[in-house]
């Protein structure tokens, strides 16, 4: 009986330890994350003014609301614009970064090479540097080829056009295509983690299933995806968050356009219905992760 | 049964052989493919970092000459005197490594340690804690910049200096707007930026490292910081390694914080970005050859500090992507 309470004691002793290595994070948690965010929920439903003697914020209802839904005819359109990239940029990110991480992590000669170009847009990438750079340069392109193409060389209209695809699909995919050399920039990350990931994965699964004869697309889609799936959830959640808070993102551009001229209130109104619209996304994402967890994990 | 196998024996070597000789014309194939895949991708990724270098030493005169394409003929190096003043180059580095950097290191430090209290130790709330770690990781910085920057403006602990101010009359809320504390209180305390998904790669390294030497210097009567200090720190070198890259790489880039906290003395990442208002108020048009080559040449100029490290630290980074072990 002594014995066992002893050595509770020693859990409890530890798990005190264990409190105080987290204990300044919790503070900050509480003053640079959790206050502001109930504060930033505040201000979006009032009038935010900086006076001369300090801050006014009045509670205004959903009057900011009913203003940037009603009023500001750009903001819907900026939603719909950054809803319309999003819907092809997301997938083509993981598809990518997936399918570039699988060949960077196997074995092949100049993989040193390939590794460390294909890492610069950690390096490069999600900063104001590459906007400019990628506007510029696709600028040129555009102006060499005379199409109106941004950064596609082959002119995808007319390969569409033979294809005879419906309308709705042909521009969808000549928009992702032409933004492949964009999207590729954004890779930089989700590369990093995938291999991370894969690393992980023990040597023993693969060895399994070359001796029971399974081909590389079984074991890619049997061995490697299911063991990634957490991974996968890391790396869209953060390129759902990295595409819809980029620089350049329509919304962004306007919500920071009423924060810069200090009409708090509005800005943060724009800026939480927006996220509450990457929210409902992410939700989704996150109900596809449960459903193939469920369907692999058997 | 087993006669049966046996006659099958010969039957499978040969389809064994077969196969072989079929695989290895397909890996064949396959690696070609695989070669030509990613000479494309590193076209693509090549192509905007040589135009960037071309253009930002190209000479205006050429800049409209459709026969020059690649390489320049003549060489000007005006547009980076022009990008220099322009960025105001030597102060905004120097702002650069007072607020980002800074606020950078202070980061990998302060997530180490909370990621180890989360990775190693169990305690009451721990699992809210998580949560609340992923809900870091989910909402944008953007969220809570507003509110973040009205308290900077007059800091208060919980209320407590205002509740000071009304009994005594001292006023304790400094302004905070314009300094460096802005950057580094919250990287200090672990809520950063990115701070969530630096603490989380740390959690899964931590977890995935073997618990008996812990153990060991605990029983030889260690304090679990002194453990941390000389047994989890030195043997998470990797992890520290990549960790900094990133933190780093993203506090350089960082733009809105920098915008919302300070209004002088820009990081070169906001300097940058205004390049083109910069050059258009020095009078030179926009997108005409000058303003062109200077633009590039601010990029050239905001990207070689972090290259030239890339390059010196690129192999270490690439086998520590190797063994960070995230298994998510």
């Amino acid at each position: 009986m002594k014995r066992v309470r002893r050595n509770r004691g020693i859990e409890q002793l530890k798990s005190r330890y264990g409190v105080y290595f987290v204990t300044p994070w919790c503070i900050g948690l509480l003053l640079f994350f959790l206050i502001p965010l109930l504060q930033s929920i505040y201000y979006a439903f009032s009038d935010v003014q900086f006076l001369a003697d300090g801050l006014r914020v009045q509670f205004t209802g959903l009057a900011n609301f009913r203003y940037i839904f009603t009023q500001e005819p750009a903001f819907t359109d900026n939603i719909a614009a950054s809803m319309q990239s999003f819907a092809y940029s997301f997938p083509l990110i993981i598809v990518l970064s997936l399918v570039l991480a699988v060949i960077l992590n196997g074995r092949f000669a100049g993989r040193t090479f390939f590794r460390a170009l294909y890492f610069t847009p950690v390096i490069i990438a999600g900063g104001s540097v590459i906007t400019l750079l990628l506007t510029m340069s696709t600028t040129d392109v555009e102006s060499m080829a005379g199409s109106s193409q941004t950064g596609s060389f082959i002119e995808v209209n007319e390969i569409l056009d033979m294809l005879g695809l419906p309308a709705g699909i042909s521009s969808y995919l000549n928009l992702a295509i032409s933004s492949i050399m964009n999207l590729l920039w954004k890779c930089g990350i989700q590369i990093v983690l995938f291999i991370a990931g894969m690393q992980s994965v023990p040597e023993l699964h693969y060895e399994v299933a070359r001796v029971e004869g399974a081909s590389k697309w079984e074991t890619f889609w049997f061995v490697t995806v299911p063991s990634l799936l957490r991974v996968l959830l890391l790396v869209a959640i953060f390129t759902a968050i990295e595409l819809m808070t980029e620089e350049n993102n329509a919304v962004m551009r306007g919500a920071y356009t009423y924060l810069e001229s200090q009409r708090y209130g509005t800005g943060n109104a724009m800026l939480w219905s927006y996220f509450a619209m990457v929210a409902a996304v992410l939700g989704v994402v996150l109900l596809f992760y449960r459903a193939a967890n469920r369907r692999w994990s058997d | 049964m087993r006669q049966i196998q046996n006659a099958a024996i010969p039957d499978t070597a040969t389809l064994l052989r077969r196969r072989r000789a079929s695989r290895r014309a397909r890996g064949a194939v396959a690696s070609v493919c695989r070669y030509l895949f990613l000479l494309a991708v590193a076209y693509v990724l090549i192509y905007p970092l040589f135009f960037m270098l071309s253009t930002s030493v190209k000479a205006p005169s050429q800049f409209n000459d459709p026969s020059v394409t690649w390489l320049p003929r003549e060489f000007t190096f005006g547009g980076f005197q022009l990008a220099f003043t322009c960025l105001n180059y030597v102060k905004s580095v120097l702002s650069t490594l007072k607020y980002e950097i800074v606020s950078a290191l202070l980061e990998i430090a302060s997530c180490a340690i909370v990621a180890y209290g989360l990775a190693r130790y169990r305690f009451r709330g721990k699992k809210v804690l998580m949560v609340l770690l992923i809900l870091t990781i989910l909402v944008p910085e953007q969220m809570t910049i507003v509110p973040k920057v009205v308290n900077f403006s007059r800091l208060d602990f919980l209320g407590i200096f205002s509740l000071l101010n009304r009994v005594t009359g001292v006023d304790l809320r400094a302004n905070l707007l314009n300094t460096g504390f802005c950057f580094w209180l919250p990287s200090l305390f672990g809520v950063g930026l990115r701070s969530g998904i630096i603490i989380y790669i740390y959690i899964q390294f931590f977890k995935g490292m073997p618990k008996e030497l812990e153990e060991a210097a605990w029983i030889d009567g260690a304090t679990p910081l002194k453990t941390f200090l000389r047994i989890v720190i030195p043997s998470s070198t990797v992890v520290i390694f990549t960790v900094t890259i990133f933190s780093v790489i993203w506090h350089y880039n960082d733009y809105y914080l920098a915008v919302m906290y300070i209004n002088r003395d820009f990081p070169l990442a906001v300097a940058l970005t205004q390049i083109r208002d910069t050059l258009t108020t020095l009078g030179y048009w926009s997108f005409d050859g000058v303003s062109n080559a200077a633009t590039m040449a601010g990029c050239v100029l905001f990207v070689s500090p972090m290259l030239i490290l890339y390059v010196l630290l690129q192999r270490k980074f690439i086998q520590s992507i190797d063994k960070i072990g995230i298994t998510g």
